[in-house]
């Protein structure tokens, strides 16, 4: 062979390899990282349009028991052609993918409860398909619990699946920045096994002044 | 020349297998329900059910009267709130119209949860036609509840459709409630006139009969 030809050949060859390992990492985008946001500004998770507006510390009685709760507030639109929820164990629910920055020094992390839509004194958890719907995400306090001045929270991005092995007419998921694997056991059926978990890219961090 | 003919065939067989992987059917016309048209004021005939739509209001606001427990409230309207009073009669069993939905030109709206009864745990302030289980013989008058955008309503058909009763078991993760599953559309009868009708000064304190 030809030494030019042979060149020519690695040459090709690198950069085949180049471009196929870029574009199996997810090429050359823009870093996942996510964009301060003021209060108030419309984040696109293209799941939800979310304006997070407010955080206050609140006291809930239930059962006969009260519970200090952070409450985020935000304005959520649904901008699909179905009814989604704001709470639930399914993926697509608003509060899955809203996440709490959290110093260890402030206590134990709060534990995200519930996240209801409030209309008057009406609560309820339907987010109907392109009417703004005003949600109060609860987050658990413990006793040893100090709720900073402000809290900053991050919003997951979501993308559509069109056909996939859960359920083959599609379904929403967090966007991935990347997968991790780990192996755990189930606290019901106490099986054992790897399990992966999607780490989703983060669109926004807001952060919020909170009112005592 | 032969070559190249059979060169020319074999990536001519390529590029329409790929083409008719991507030209599948769709899951819905694939495995989707099996439908039946009709109009308001008709009754439409389904092997489990018969459903007739009587008539269609608009309200700003609904009026739940007070009980033992609970005082009298006025649960708003997000948009404006549909009010689909219709007729359903079981035919041979036992069965629930627990599916219905609002199909819109901004997708299909699920039944309002405003009025509690979420996830099925609890009763709602106002029996809605999903919850009512219908015996042979004894036909029963409700309402199905939407909360839309006004500018929704032109056009809105109601689908209902008793599969939530009927889930086929698809693959190993998931029951699928959809497939061949009977389901009605009902038109009704919501011209842009109609439409402008029930959405422009829709009335405040509507009293959502409870199923006859």
């Amino acid at each position: 062979m030809h030494p030019r030809a042979r060149v020519a050949g690695y040459v090709t060859a690198t950069v085949l390899v180049a471009v196929g390992a870029l574009w199996a990492t997810g090429g050359l985008g823009p870093a996942d990282t996510p964009v301060p946001t003021p209060p108030g500004r419309e984040v696109d998770q293209h799941l939800f349009r979310t304006r997070l507006v407010g955080a206050h510390v609140a006291t809930v009685k239930k059962f006969g028991q009260s519970t200090r709760m952070l409450v985020i507030n935000a304005w959520v639109t649904n901008p699909t052609r179905e009814t989604l929820g704001t709470y639930g164990v399914d993926d697509d629910v608003f509060a899955h993918g809203m996440f709490l920055h959290w110093r260890t020094q402030d206590g134990p992390r709060p534990k995200q409860v519930d996240a209801q839509a409030i209309a008057g004194d009406t609560l309820f958890r339907s987010l109907q398909p392109r009417l703004p719907t005003y949600v109060a995400v609860q987050y658990e306090l413990a006793a040893g619990t100090r709720v900073p001045d402000r809290v900053t929270v991050a919003l997951a991005d979501y993308e559509h699946t069109e056909s996939g092995v859960l359920d083959p007419r599609g379904y929403w998921e967090w966007k991935p920045r990347r997968y991790e694997t780990r192996y755990e056991t189930d606290p019901l059926t106490h099986r054992s096994g790897r399990v992966t978990h999607i780490i989703p890219v983060l669109v926004a961090d807001v952060r919020l002044p909170v009112r005592s | 020349m032969r070559r190249i003919a059979s060169i020319a065939l074999a990536v001519a067989l390529a590029c329409a297998a790929v083409a008719l992987q991507s030209a599948r059917w769709s899951y819905t016309r694939a495995y989707g329900p099996f439908v039946k048209n009709g109009r308001i004021g008709r009754t439409v005939t389904e092997p489990r059910f018969t459903i007739r739509v009587d008539r269609v209001d608009g309200a700003r606001t609904i009026y739940v009267p007070p009980t033992d427990h609970t005082k009298a409230q006025q649960i708003p309207a997000t948009g404006v709130f549909v009010v689909v009073l219709a007729t359903i009669e079981a035919r041979h069993s036992l069965v629930y119209a627990g599916q219905a939905r609002l199909h819109t030109r901004y997708g299909d709206y699920d039944p309002t949860d405003k009025l509690g009864g979420g996830g099925g745990l609890s009763m709602p302030l106002v029996t809605p036609l999903s919850y009512v289980r219908f015996e042979p013989g004894m036909p029963r008058r409700g309402a199905y509840v939407f909360d839309v955008p006004a500018a929704a309503v032109a056009g809105a058909r109601l689908y209902v459709s008793d599969h939530d009763a009927q889930e086929a078991p698809f693959g190993f993760y998931r029951d699928d409630p959809r497939r061949f599953a009977a389901e009605v559309h009902v038109d009704l009868g919501l011209d842009p006139a109609e439409a402008a009708r029930l959405t422009s000064r829709p009335p405040s304190g509507y009293a959502v009969p409870e199923p006859s």
